[in-house]
């Protein structure tokens, strides 16, 4: 979970955790990818614009990488350029804030279909 | 004035007449000594002559005149006696010599004192002349200047007022001027002041400078500005002598400035807020949205099988944090919009900017500008409108963000707050950018209304900046920094030393 901001940081992770899922959280897309285990992730959930690597710029950069996770954008202000360009590059949702709990969940179940087919 | 200027001609026609006359007695008194043998001592009616041509005025005539006389005196005894001159006829004759000589005597002498009378009279007139027209002088300059004169006797406080200050209170001349005449035309809300003053004279206070209102009977309200001193220093009171200045149009002129001013801070306040607006959405959607979330989040632990009573609490804990945030947001940009007067408050230097940084932050980030800030603590104190200030720091950094944004090295924006080295007493503040830079040719015409280098720009913010720091006692001004770009700095008076002046 990537984002600029404390606070959508700390509510995104405790809506994660009653998902049922692990959370790492990250003030900024280079805090990120400096971090060690890339691998084993289920998703990455990042913010659009940020001070620094944009949410775009990261996708661009994961793909460079070959990392192949599903990633997930929720954004406050989004131009439909963004998002086309965000679900060109792949990403499974780009969702917008204030982002329901609900969407979250459909979303993220989507991606543990998508393993458990895999 | 008029006597006097046609007295020389009068006096020139009485000396004819009266010359005329004294020849005719001296001639009859010549006639009846001479040759009438009468036993008398005829000869001392020439003293009437005598008396008459002094009467002119003149010396020389009468000193003549005199001469004359005993010579007349002398001829007619000779002529009038032989050889055989009794005793009585030499006393009589003695005697006509003696008078003459001594009215003669006499009488120049009260000529000499009459001359110098007038001498002093006319000496005098001129005196009195040139006080009249002193005094001309200083009503007409009370008069253009609305300055009045008061002075006042104490202990027993009785009042001479010029006709400026009877004018200025609006009381007709021939009222008796007196403290309750003075207080009855004070405005009800300045009457505390009036008598502040008042007893401060009555406990010999060396200088009184009050400024407050009067409200005249027609409703008129003026501004007075009264200075006074004491003149003397008996021990029994003394007398204070004032000016007391009808100030109403400066008064009025500049409460107008300062409304334009305001309106004008105003209006440059809410262009800024417009051009931050895409910033401030943001910073209050950031917290909206972690409500939303922190709310989903919530429920979902509550709705467990087992319910996850802690995790719910956090993440509520968390949403009341996020509504508090949001609406700190809020409540201080409403207090930026809001049309209001200027509201001077004791402020921390350091904390208002470090506030102001906070509020432009994510504009700031935008421009991906690195903030470096330097903030003195504890932090210098001033006086100052907390908008306003906030107005020209966030006016400062915008600026500066903006002239970086052409800039592909790094853009460093610097904000520091210390004590001047310059202006000692003074706080500093100064925002520092590596952009272009001014140019010599701008820097000269930077706070002028209406100069800007934007295209979009309408030129008055650093107008308002500069009016803004003025009107707190300070000045702004910017240096070309050897390293480039531009250095932004002002100084407001720092709170402590104004408690120390007063």
């Amino acid at each position: 979970m990537i984002d600029d901001d404390e606070s959508v940081r700390v509510a995104s992770s405790s809506l994660l955790r009653s998902l049922g899922w692990e959370v790492s959280l990250y003030a900024s897309a280079e805090t990120f990818l400096d971090a060690d285990p890339l691998d084993g992730l289920a998703c990455i959930i990042t913010d659009l614009n940020m001070p620094g690597m944009s949410g775009l710029q990261l996708q661009q950069r994961l793909h460079e990488l070959n990392l192949n996770v599903p990633v997930m954008f929720i954004t406050a202000f989004a131009s439909d350029a963004a998002r086309r360009q965000a679900l060109d590059g792949g990403a499974v949702c780009f969702l917008s804030k204030p982002v329901d709990g609900t969407a979250v969940a459909d979303c993220l179940e989507r991606i543990r279909q998508g393993f458990l087919k895999d | 004035m008029e006597t006097f200027q046609s007295a020389p001609r009068a006096v020139r026609h009485d000396t004819r007449i009266v010359s005329m006359l004294a020849a005719a007695i001296a001639l009859a008194v010549f006639l009846i000594d001479a040759l009438t043998p009468l036993d008398i001592a005829i000869a001392v009616l020439y003293v009437v002559v005598v008396l008459l041509i002094a009467s002119t005025g003149n010396r020389t005539a009468t000193v003549a005149t005199a001469w004359g006389c005993v010579i007349l005196t002398l001829v007619g005894f000779i002529l009038s006696h032989d050889e055989n001159v009794s005793g009585g006829a030499l006393a009589r004759c003695a005697v006509s010599l003696l008078a003459i000589g001594t009215t003669a005597v006499l009488s120049l002498r009260i000529q000499a004192t009459t001359m110098q009378r007038k001498r002093m009279e006319a000496e005098l007139q001129r005196q009195r002349d040139a006080l009249k027209r002193s005094e001309a002088f200083l009503l007409d300059a009370q008069r253009l200047s609305l300055t009045g004169s008061i002075a006042t006797r104490l202990p027993a406080g009785t009042m001479w007022w010029s006709d400026e200050a009877y004018r200025i209170f609006d009381y007709p001349r021939d009222m008796t001027p007196s403290i309750d005449a003075i207080l009855a035309r004070s405005h009800p809300d300045d009457i505390a002041i009036v008598r502040g003053a008042h007893e401060a004279a009555l406990s010999s206070v060396r200088d009184i400078d009050v400024e407050h209102r009067l409200l005249l009977p027609d409703g008129t309200v003026k501004h007075v500005h009264y200075v006074a001193h004491r003149a003397s220093s008996e021990n029994d009171g003394g007398e204070y002598v004032g000016a007391l200045m009808d100030v109403t149009e400066t008064k009025l002129a500049q409460e107008a400035l300062a409304r334009s001013t305001a309106e004008l801070a105003h209006v440059t306040r809410v262009t800024m807020l417009g051009e931050l607006a895409a910033s401030i959405a943001h910073e209050v959607t950031q917290p909206m949205a972690a409500i939303v979330t922190s709310g989903g989040a919530a429920l979902r632990w509550l709705n467990r099988a087992q319910p996850d009573i802690a995790e719910a609490q956090q993440s509520i804990a968390q949403m009341v944090r996020d509504a508090k945030r949001a609406s700190e947001v809020i409540a201080r940009i409403r207090a930026m919009a809001r049309k209001r007067d200027s509201q001077p408050a004791t402020l921390e230097v350091t904390e208002i900017v470090g506030e102001t940084i906070e509020l432009v932050r994510r504009e700031l980030a935008r421009h991906r500008v690195d903030v470096r800030a330097d903030l003195a603590t504890p932090s210098p104190t001033v006086r100052c409108d907390r908008v306003q200030l906030q107005q020209v720091l966030i006016n400062l950094m915008m600026n500066a963000a903006q002239a970086m944004s052409a800039v592909n090295g790094p853009r460093v924006l610097r904000v520091a707050t210390r004590e001047s080295d310059s202006d000692p007493g003074y706080a500093q503040i100064v925002v520092q950018d590596s952009g272009t830079g001014i140019s010599d040719e701008n820097a000269r015409r930077l706070f002028d209304a209406f100069f800007t280098t934007k295209a979009e720009g309408m030129g008055m913010g650093l107008s308002i900046c500069r009016s803004i720091i003025e009107a707190h006692g300070g000045r702004i001004w910017a240096e070309s920094p050897d390293e480039g770009g531009a250095r932004l700095l002002f100084v407001l008076p720092e709170n402590e030393r104004r408690d120390d002046e007063q």
